[in-house]
């Protein structure tokens, strides 16, 4: 266990939560609850951002050296070489994904009441937003299990 | 601070397409690799500090191109994208695991 993956995990999941609260908002939108809604959307893209930072530091310093040669050597090696290959590049669209979220609520917040083409618009990015961020905690399940299964080969 | 929207939409799109080229590029071009490693010190901090710099020069001509696009299609876009982007990573890296 170490803390940066507990703290890289919270940060993707509270990003993911926020856009998960920002649909819910649109999805009857008012003038309070787009205000709401804009907020919530900045403190995700910053939450994903942060989460971008801290998965890239543990992935270079701990990752690299002592977790993957484990992988790898273990009895699930594609769980690297699958799993963490797809991770560490489709986690990368998710801040570009919040920055186009968040840019359509800051810019056509006021105008979604009357036209709801621009709040399909943030919806849709927000859902793929929360899908693909909840994939990527399954493949980060994935990841530990190989790690572990790799650890338990070798003490039992 | 008030972006503009089909041009932050429009250049994540690219951005996305390019971490895809960048991801299976470095696998098939050890040359690649090796150039995006010297940059930064690992193959991975170099395609994180260029998907940002490409996002950025993206949207700074995006946004002098002018919006001629719904916002709700450019969303489309880049959802759409970021479907197929991540598509074309994993089975690329499953062929890779299997067959390279």
């Amino acid at each position: 266990m170490h803390a940066l993956i507990g703290i890289h995990a919270f940060l993707g999941e509270a990003g993911a939560l926020a856009f998960l609260w920002v649909l819910v908002e649109l999805l009857s939108p008012s003038e309070s609850r787009v205000r709401r809604a804009t907020r919530i959307a900045g403190i995700g893209v910053l939450f994903l951002f942060l989460a971008w930072i801290v998965g890239g530091y543990y992935y270079l310093t701990e990752y690299q050296s002592i977790v993957k040669p484990v992988i790898k050597a273990g009895p699930l090696p594609w769980t690297h070489s699958v799993i963490t290959e797809t991770k560490e590049h489709v986690f990368l669209f998710l801040p570009f994904l919040a920055l186009g979220a968040w840019s359509i609520l800051k810019r056509h917040g006021s105008e979604m009441m009357q036209n709801r083409r621009t709040a399909a618009a943030a919806i849709i990015v927000s859902a793929l937003i929360v899908l693909m961020a909840f994939s990527i905690a399954g493949m980060g399940f994935m990841i530990s299990s190989g790690f572990r299964s790799a650890l338990e080969s070798k003490a039992l | 601070m008030n972006l503009n929207t089909v041009a932050t939409l429009r250049a994540g799109a690219l951005t996305i397409w390019l971490i895809a080229a960048l991801a299976i590029g470095t696998e098939l071009s050890a040359p690649l690799k090796s150039f995006l490693t010297s940059l930064a010190g690992q193959h991975w901090t170099a395609k994180s500090i260029l998907s940002f710099a490409a996002f950025v020069i993206f949207y700074t001509l995006f946004s002098r191109i002018g919006k001629s696009t719904s916002v709700l299609s450019s969303a489309i876009l880049l959802s759409l994208s970021a479907i197929a982007a991540g598509i074309v990573i994993f089975a690329f890296f499953v062929w890779h695991f299997l067959y390279a």
